[in-house]
């Protein structure tokens, strides 16, 4: 009876009706040992669950609580019994729903990276997150590894300066030795760089671009008025042939451009060349350059015109021929409009936008090719019903002469395009016709979309990134939360994931901080950068995508060695020297919690 | 019932946040878990705090909020927040019917549920590998359990003669995966490109064989005796060149064997008759072995047939659908058009209308000022009768604008405008609704396909004590069953049971 009834108060549920009945009996037959309630105090709202809902997931931060000492590791409130977390408040209540449920939803008033910075912080895997809402919630993510997996190829001056800064800094320190050439080379060619690279970096960059821009239209104006006959005079043009012995004159006629046109087109070579040479020998890697399609055109869209003047001067027969095969070459010129995208960001954008979107489009291109196929043989067939029978191949009456003809047909009607050339004639291929079209405006209708939303959220994210006014960052990190058990970096993460400075720096301080001679070095390189802790958060999200999600889900712990480098009082070397004590204990405290090198978080610890 | 127990507040603490209500509200939906903390027993029933004098559930507090509301106002609204199956499993904890929930917020509350289920119901009839899978696996589980006790009876006997139906399951098993499922192993894949290349092979000598290039005209005696008398008839015939035809053979060949081949070693015989694509394997390879059969004999009646054969030859461009097998994009595509019908008929129904409605407008209006002399009223114009200005107002109403039949009076021009305009409108409305279909079938096969392995370390926690379920009560202490509502409480442990299942 009491199987029933479970059963019927599911109807309409399918996947869980033959579980019910087992589960109303394992219900009566266990009795939790532990349901002792526990309340975390989260950004200033209670929340309050039991101890074994939070044991649902081991290895995460909220099941630490239920461990015996976790009063001393975490801020734990005696008088009012609660667990205190310093973080949002309603996203917390899905991060316990995933513990009561087991399915881990997304809040859809937030958006995804900052869910994505909770569930680090609580070290909740994402890829945890159910189907519903996992479109929803890498949205923006997905969108801005496409745009940075795009972008990497092309040198990037920011990227490079300080890097190269710090370098020099460095080996200044460590060598004592100033070579002025090496020197001037140092400081020029980021600036020359620049100045061809990045229309935004000085005033005369911005010349430099308009410059460019210029001579890509003037050349691309003459590409486009060469053809026209007005700039293109016939000559008659007599030639002496030799046959055996008889001689004969035969009249060729030639085409011959218009001289002027030629010099325009030449003085557009010679900036276009220059801007190449410069940036060749200005970029900071020479491998990348050569990788990134756009220089590639740079080079390939110049070398036609120098080969067909080093050619005209040539009489022979044979250089005649390959001038005659460059004439048809020159349309590579074409391809300059795409230095157009160095100056555009809508047009970056389409870019990115297509090389994303590849797999719809392939889809819209199936599509097309399906129905053209389908509707090519369907008006085929369809205009041969009554045909006279006194014809054999069936084709007087009709355009449509056999199915590949009636592909340009489809594709016509398909994209509602109807130039006209060809049209049905017959009752049945009118229909063929009218289903044709509607299929046509459906199929083009349905991946379309698909792109344009692509499009439509690369580029929002583009121009906010541009648009978006510079940090003033006066966000201070905050000090560590002294209840939290795991208030220290661990040293072998910050080995995988910090810049090379950072390793640095921790190692030096981690080994001879103490001994305070060294500790200058280690000090200084580690405290220059204020901005540690968002630095690591980036290193953190960097290795994330080489898919190292562990360390991601320790992105956001409280560590001391960094907050402290950033208080002003820690400067001193008794401070230091407090802090890598403090530090080491901490290491200790580290190896027992955490098995950092492990790399999952996740994991149960022994305690 | 007493005034003062009915005005009895009743605290309920859902997850660390304090609800407020009257006993009376909750009373207003009887056989819900809420409605039970109403009964004089609750306390006992339920996680009961005797010294605050509140109930404790672990449960979400926001939905919780409007869960309550419904007990308040007697609608059930949806947070916009929330996603779907997260609200739907907790209206399952708390007892409460999904079908309660207002029209307002049914639509965003069902939208990812329904786009699961169409590709669900949809996977399960085109042969989706995702839920064949099972079947051949149960296969192999009976297939070992064959061995097993196959091993034993040959300790026995000395003798296998299960041997060969064990080896034979494990050989349909692979063959199987190897036909079906491209992504099952390496050779899989090799047969699937070869698959692949056998389809565009055939439909490209589909496409030329009509090209007159390919059909030299040729002149054909034929000697007919009539009594004594012999006499040679002349026949032009257009005849197809032998070597499409080979090529063609060449891919039957491959085509009957990759059918045979699944047919032999399917794992369900009814399913695969069933399945529409098989259907279609079948019938495009059955022309060309009728017609090599056929042109050996003959006959007169053997020609006939085999003229007739040669129109239905394009039966053959049905194989373009195996593609389907390769490109998820194709298989969303067959889904959502199974799924839009009712969208694609109104677009029929408006485009007919409108159709209808044009080619009658624009026949009058080209009659308007016409020559008297003329009784027919149609010398100059395009527009003879209304049926053919049907296809005159498809061609515009698509905006396709052939240009083979166009208006060449004022008021028929003024018409022409209203139909371009109006078809804009008529194919733009229902379009959306279909394309948007698309566009949440297309995300939810992306995500699915996307979405990494879940890790999954989520342990399935013991049945609360402080939240007993009323079942337990009921066997516990049989309670006067003054309730004959069905019990809803199993839910939670219900849907652990499910969430582990589906792992």
């Amino acid at each position: 009876m009491l199987s029933s009834v479970c059963v019927s108060s599911f109807k309409g549920r399918k996947g869980g009706n033959k579980s019910s009945n087992k589960a109303c009996y394992s219900a009566d037959m266990t009795c939790p040992s532990e349901s002792e309630k526990i309340v975390i105090n989260c950004g200033g709202v209670r929340h309050e669950t039991y101890r074994s809902t939070l044991k649902t997931l081991p290895g995460t931060r909220l099941s630490w609580l239920t461990e015996p000492d976790a009063f001393s590791n975490f801020d734990y409130d005696a008088k009012s019994d609660e667990f205190f977390f310093d973080r949002h408040p309603s996203v917390f209540s899905f991060i316990l729903n995933y513990y009561r449920t087991g399915k881990l939803h997304c809040p859809n008033d937030v958006c995804g990276p900052l869910f994505e910075e909770e569930l680090a912080f609580w070290g909740i895997d994402e890829t945890d997150v159910e189907a519903c809402c996992w479109m929803n919630y890498r949205q923006h993510r997905d969108a801005e590894e496409a745009l940075d997996s795009f972008e990497t190829p092309e040198p990037e001056i920011p990227d490079d300066d300080p890097a190269l800064a710090g370098d020099g800094d460095l080996k200044r320190l460590c060598l004592q030795e100033d070579n002025r050439k090496a020197g001037w080379w140092r400081v020029w060619r980021p600036r020359i760089w620049a100045l061809f690279e990045d229309p935004y970096s000085s005033k005369y960059a911005r010349y430099v671009a308009f410059g460019s821009l210029l001579f890509i239209l003037i050349s691309i104006s003459t590409f486009c008025m060469e053809t026209h006959e007005a700039f293109n005079t016939i000559y008659n043009k007599t030639e002496n042939v030799t046959e055996g012995n008889v001689t004969k004159e035969e009249i060729v006629y030639e085409v011959v451009t218009d001289r002027w046109l030629t010099y325009v087109e030449g003085v557009c070579v010679v900036w276009f060349t220059i801007e190449v040479f410069t940036r060749v020998i200005f970029c900071p890697d020479k491998v990348e350059f050569f990788k990134s399609a756009l220089n590639i055109i740079d080079f390939v869209a110049i070398l036609p015109f120098y080969l067909e003047v080093g050619l005209s001067g040539l009489s022979s027969k044979a250089a005649k021929d390959v001038l005659g095969f460059l004439r048809v070459v020159r349309f590579v010129r074409i391809l300059r409009i795409f230095k157009l995208t160095r100056h555009f960001v809508g047009l970056r954008v389409l870019g990115h936008t297509l090389r994303a979107s590849t797999n719809e489009f392939l889809l819209l291109i199936i599509f097309l090719a399906l129905g053209v196929l389908i509707f090519a043989t369907m008006i085929y067939y369809a205009e041969r019903i009554g045909a006279s029978p006194d014809d054999p191949t069936a084709s007087v009456h009709t355009s449509f002469k056999n199915i590949p003809i009636g592909f340009w047909w489809a594709v016509v009607t398909m994209t509602t395009l109807g130039y006209g050339d060809m049209y049905p004639e017959t009752w049945s291929g009118m229909l063929v016709g009218a289903l044709c079209a509607l299929a046509g405006v459906l199929t083009i209708a349905m991946p379309v979309p698909v792109i344009v939303n692509n499009f439509g959220m690369y580029y929002s994210l583009a121009m906010a990134k541009q648009k978006l006014p510079k940090k003033k960052n006066k966000h201070i990190p905050r000090a560590p939360q002294p209840g939290s058990p795991n208030y220290c970096k661990p040293d072998a993460l910050a080995m995988a994931t910090a810049s090379p400075q950072r390793i640095l720096g921790n190692v030096l301080g981690g080994v001879l901080g103490s001994s305070g001679l060294t500790g200058g070095l280690a000090g200084g390189l580690a405290g220059d950068c204020p901005l540690a802790q968002e630095e690591i958060i980036e290193i953190n999200r960097d290795s994330k995508q080489n898919g190292d999600a562990a360390s991601a889900a320790l992105a956001n712990e409280d560590c001391p060695t960094i907050d402290q480098v950033l208080s002003p009082d820690e400067r001193s070397p008794v401070g230091r020297t407090e802090r890598y004590q403090q530090d080491r204990a901490c290491f200790l405290l580290n190896t027992r919690e955490f098995r950092p090198t492990d790399g999952n978080v996740r994991k149960v610890l022994s305690f | 019932m007493a005034q003062g127990d009915d005005k009895d507040r009743i605290v309920i603490n859902v997850g660390g946040i304090k609800h407020q209500t009257y006993r009376s509200t909750l009373r207003t939906l009887p056989g819900t878990r809420l409605s039970w903390l109403a009964d004089p027993d609750a306390p006992n029933n339920f996680d009961y705090d005797a010294n605050i004098g509140e109930f404790f559930f672990d449960r979400h507090p926001g939905v919780f909020a409007h869960i309550l509301n419904y007990y308040r106002t007697g609608k059930l609204h949806c947070p916009a927040d929330v996603c779907g199956p997260l609200y739907e499993e907790e209206l399952a904890f708390w007892g409460i019917d999904e079908t309660d929930v207002e029209p307002c917020c049914w639509m965003t509350y069902r939208q990812h549920r329904e786009a699961e289920e169409a590709l669900d119901s949809f996977a399960g009839g085109a042969l989706d590998l995702g839920h064949e899978d099972p079947e051949p696996e149960g296969v192999v589980e009976a297939a070992e359990g064959d061995e097993g006790v196959e091993m034993t009876r040959r300790l026995a006997q000395g003798d296998s003669p299960d041997n060969r139906s064990g080896r034979w399951s494990r050989w349909q098993k692979k063959a199987w995966a190897l036909f079906e499922d491209p992504y099952s192993s390496k050779y899989a894949r090799w047969v699937a490109f070869a698959s692949l290349f056998f389809i565009l092979v055939s439909i490209t000598t589909f496409c030329l064989e009509t090209h007159e290039a390919f059909n030299p005209i040729v002149n054909q005696t034929y000697i007919y005796t009539d009594g004594n008398e012999t006499r040679e008839h002349v026949i032009t015939e257009t005849k197809t060149m032998v070597q499409l035809t080979y090529v063609e053979g060449v891919c039957v060949v491959w085509f009957t064997f990759e059918f045979l081949i699944r047919v032999t070693t399917c794992p369900d015989k009814l399913k695969f008759v069933r399945n529409t694509l098989n259907i279609i394997d079948f019938v495009a390879i059955l022309p060309f072995y009728l017609e090599v059969g056929l042109s050996g004999l003959p006959s007169k009646a053997a020609k006939d047939v085999l003229g007739f054969l040669r129109v239905v030859r394009f039966v053959r461009i049905l194989r373009i659908f195996k593609l389907t097998r390769h490109f998820v994009g194709l298989r969303v595509l067959g889904h959502t058009l199974r799924a839009s019908t009712n969208e694609f008929i109104l677009l029929i129904i408006f485009l007919a209308l409108g159709v209808l409605i044009f080619a009658t407008m624009i026949y009058y209006a080209e009659r308007i000022g016409r020559n008297p002399n003329d009784p027919s009223a149609s010398n100059d114009t395009h527009f003879k009768n209304i049926p053919i200005g049907f296809w005159w107002a498809v061609v515009t109403m698509t905006t396709l604008g052939y240009g083979d039949m166009y208006p060449q009076t004022t008021s028929g021009m003024l018409v022409g405008a209203l139909c371009a305009l109006s078809g804009v409108l008529t194919i733009a409305m229902p379009v959306p609704v279909i394309v948007n279909n698309f566009g949440m079938y297309y995300s939810l096969a992306m995500a699915k396909q996307k979405l990494p392995k879940k890790k999954n370390k989520h342990i399935p926690r013991a049945p609360q004590l402080g939240s007993p379920n009323y079942c337990k009560s009921a066997i516990n202490s049989p309670r006067p069953s003054t309730h004959s509502e069905p019990c809803p409480l199993a839910q939670e442990e219900v849907s652990e049971i499910r969430y582990q299942g589906r792992n």
